[in-house]
């Protein structure tokens, strides 16, 4: 985040809407990155960013700076993701408690840390069947480098709720390529 | 969980696959204000009502106020006016305002719809 990002965000509620184009050249990529990655259509991701962008910018004026802008963006951009498949029906992967129990962490760390050719598609894949909600932690996590903090702060969820998510999320990676695999 | 290179590169290479177009901040930028422009005639329309409503109740008030006070007062001005106006040289003197006005108002409507558009 810039220094001078408030002052930006005071002159265009000033006025100078041609200010807003820094935020949209700074955050649009990742943003439609993130609502891609959820939605799985980037046509429908486009329109999405959009509509994110189109949001912060009416709500502009409640933004007091307790967040940094980039966690307050993200945090439009998950629920309007969010909101627009909820229309849809997702298929859902039910894992047993039985299940997770059997998986130790060591398996699913040296599956995950594989970088062979076969392993990263079937990863790739994996990733896909992950729900929206799944899609939208690991990439901060991963891809953005978010700490469990920020995304607690974006997701309005306890750090310790996004540690056990994370903790699932790799688990349930783990089930998804091995049974590709397998 | 602090390594995780597989997966990391995984998603690193699905992602460098997708690209905003290049004119989505140009796009953006004219939805808002189009949205802006769109929110202040609103606002124009909702001032211009309450102008009008605040008018029409300023008159009815003062007409009302006036007939509670001297209701004689008030006809004798009304016939007064009346008498003054239907006089062929008054009349002659308000016709060239009256034809101006009503010539104007279309082309006023005209300037105002090429300006905005």
């Amino acid at each position: 985040m810039r220094q001078d990002e408030p002052d930006i965000i005071v002159q265009i509620l000033a006025g100078k809407t041609e200010l807003f184009a820094y935020f949209l050249d700074t955050y649009a990529p990742q943003v439609f990155n993130l609502i891609a990655r959820m939605v799985g259509d980037e046509k429908d991701a486009e329109e999405l960013t959009q509509d994110t962008f189109m949001k912060a910018y009416q709500r502009l004026s409640s933004f007091h700076s307790e967040s940094t802008f980039s966690t307050w963006v993200y945090r439009i951009a998950y629920n309007t993701a969010l909101s627009a498949l909820r229309k849809e029906k997702n298929e859902c992967l039910a894992i047993t408690d039985k299940q997770w129990e059997c998986i130790s962490d060591q398996e699913a760390d040296s599956a995950l840390n594989d970088e062979s050719e076969e392993r990263i598609a079937a990863l790739q894949k994996a990733v896909d069947r992950l729900s929206p909600e799944e899609k939208a932690i690991i990439t901060w996590f991963y891809e953005e480098g978010k700490s469990i903090a920020e995304i607690s702060q974006i997701t309005k969820q306890t750090e310790s709720n996004i540690k056990v998510r994370l903790h699932r999320i790799r688990k349930k990676l783990y089930i998804l390529i091995t049974a590709e695999e397998g | 969980m602090k390594t995780d290179n597989g997966l990391r590169t995984a998603m690193k290479k699905q992602s460098a696959t997708r690209q905003l177009p290049s004119n989505f901040g140009y796009r953006t930028m004219q939805r808002i204000d189009e949205n802006l422009l769109r929110r202040e005639k609103r606002n124009e329309r909702a001032q211009f009502i309450c102008l009008v409503a605040f008018c029409a109740l300023s008159v009815a008030g003062s007409i009302v106020y006036l007939l509670m006070r001297d209701s004689d007062l008030l006809s004798e001005s009304v016939n007064d006016l009346l008498r003054y106006c239907s006089t062929a040289p008054h009349l002659l003197f308000w016709i060239p305002s009256l034809v101006a006005l009503l010539l104007l108002l279309p082309f006023e409507q005209w300037l105002k719809r090429k300006i905005l558009s």
